[in-house]
């Protein structure tokens, strides 16, 4: 319908953003998993992929601001569509972040702990599954609120799984022999690993406000 | 003129309130939007209430000093109670005026006419409230069917909740400017159409300069709106009062607009509807005509006996 030619057009772009930012956390993951295998020369071309992937995002999201606020969606929406693109691009945001602490801070992991640190970065930045198929399904209008808001549950799920693997590994690297200067850099490294799921969890939040203001 | 600018500073509410409360158009459109289709609604169709108030209740011809002390009277309660936020009715006023003038100057007043319009103002909220409570019941019924929530639905109801605010500003202006110009149509000094568009302009006037307060109380007082419950009051409201305009009763923007908003309000149950406004507005229905019949009737006798 060419009446709602302009809000078609941020649609495209919402769903152009959040397939950008899913590359990018899976590219951010495949870096993480390849540091943690040893293959530095392969994480960084991840790591590199997810830099630019991330940029791409942030372009987008800007279109998606200025088509927003030059008359596309009534004001009263606006503000609500673009909070959540906003929340989704820092799920993007703090992949790319983790992806450079892994690659420009090396923390140095224990052999013994690569597993529980490996099964941490899939669980945190493996969100962006359910965090797609929700947005998507919310954005092309043909689930049901209540499909929606069972993917956003799904995301908080995963989120209290990422939470209890970070307590689990915060507890073995603090009881472990290591130098504490070391212990502090790895519970750095995993404060960003889980801030992905964290951000993820945010934008989980974000929707399902979205879709309990559309419910009567 | 004066008339009319109370019209347009107390019912931009009954038009806009609505959408302007529950945030999808900001207060500026809104007053745009209540100036184009006013002025429309007054031109095209404010014709039938016009003959009503100039001749239908009152049925001899009123002087120059009737009608403005007619007028003045009535404007003044319907400022008083713009500024005090209450959404009164300036039909009400009106025909409370010209009625209160009418028995000042002994001329025949038709109270057969004028039961038939007190009594649309209570039928007039009540009906509304009755169509927008099952309206908003269908509307509930056809959005849980679907259970689509999506930005792109969201935004087309809104888009259908601004065009049904349009209506209730084309209704008001069939129904209202009639009112602001009815007594001086009487008069016979200007064309029907010109007395129309002035009215028509009066209450674009109004509603840019003084509407906001009443349309905080009609948008957020009663009860906080949704998109659906700003579109169910608006459609219920637009054709209770397009009904009556065309059948030529003076009836009130405001307890059109009240009543909907009322209707959609218990559709939430009684706990969503602010019962200290509602007294308010009911005190203030009840007082503006009142006061504005005495008052004219009292000033109009005062005047006579100061020069004659």
């Amino acid at each position: 319908m060419a009446l709602f030619k302009k809000e078609k057009a941020v649609n495209k772009l919402i769903l152009k953003h959040l397939d950008m930012v899913e590359d990018c956390v899976q590219a951010s993951l495949k870096a993480g998993e390849f540091y943690l295998g040893g293959d530095l020369s392969q994480a960084k071309v991840h790591a590199r992929n997810s830099q630019s992937l991330e940029s791409e995002a942030d372009l987008v999201r800007h279109d998606i601001r200025d088509k927003l606020y030059s008359g596309a969606y009534l004001p009263l929406l606006r503000e609500d569509i673009y909070k959540l693109v906003e929340s989704i691009d820092k799920v993007g945001n703090a992949a790319e972040a983790c992806c450079d602490f892994f690659l420009n801070q090396r923390p140095v992991v224990p052999e013994e702990m690569k597993s529980s640190f490996l099964a941490v970065t899939r669980e945190s930045l493996g969100i962006i599954v359910s965090l797609k198929l929700a947005i998507l399904c919310y954005f092309k209008g043909d689930c049901k609120i209540e499909t929606v808001r069972d993917h956003t549950r799904d995301i908080g799920l995963q989120e209290s799984r990422v939470d209890k693997l970070e307590w689990d590994l915060t507890k073995e690297i603090f009881i472990s022999e290591m130098d504490f200067a070391l212990k502090l850099h790895l519970r750095l490294c995993l404060d960003s690993i889980v801030e992905v799921s964290d951000r993820a969890e945010d934008a989980g939040d974000q929707l399902e406000l979205a879709t309990l203001k559309a419910m009567v | 003129m004066y008339v009319g600018w109370n019209i347009g500073a107390n019912d931009t509410a009954n038009c806009m309130g609505t959408s302007v409360g529950c945030g999808l158009i900001s207060f500026r459109n809104a007053v745009i939007l209540v100036a184009i289709f006013s002025i429309l609604g007054a031109l095209l169709q404010g014709q039938n209430v016009m003959n009503t108030i100039g001749r239908g209740i009152v049925k001899s011809d009123l002087s120059y000093q009737a009608v403005i002390i007619a007028l003045v009277c009535s404007g003044f309660f319907v400022t008083l109670a713009t500024f005090f936020r209450i959404p009164t009715s300036t039909s009400q006023a009106i025909v409370g005026g010209v009625v209160g003038i009418g028995l000042a100057v002994n001329a025949e007043v038709d109270f057969s006419k004028f039961i038939v319009i007190a009594e649309s103002w209570v039928i007039c909220p009540l009906m509304v409230m009755a169509l927008s409570f099952g309206l908003m019941h269908l509307i509930k019924l056809i959005l849980r069917r679907f259970e689509t929530g999506s930005f792109r639905f969201q935004n087309a109801l809104g888009w259908l909740a601004i065009g049904s605010a349009c209506y209730v500003a084309f209704s008001m202006g069939a129904n209202n400017a009639g009112n602001a110009v009815g007594p001086i149509a009487n008069l016979k000094i200007l064309h029907p159409k010109l007395l129309l568009l002035m009215g028509g302009l009066s209450i674009a006037v109004g509603a840019a300069t003084y509407g906001r307060k009443v349309a905080d109380t009609v948008g957020k007082g009663i009860t906080p709106l949704d998109i659906p419950g700003a579109f169910v009051a608006q459609v219920s409201s637009a054709f209770g009062m397009h009904l009556f305009s065309l059948l030529g009763i003076p009836v009130s923007t405001s307890s059109a607009i009240v009543g909907a908003v009322v209707g959609v309000g218990l559709v939430k149950g009684m706990k969503a509807i602010s019962k200290k406004t509602i007294a308010t507005i009911l005190l203030g229905w009840l007082l503006t005509p009142t006061f504005a019949a005495v008052s004219s009737y009292l000033l109009y006798n005062f005047i006579k006996t100061l020069f004659v």
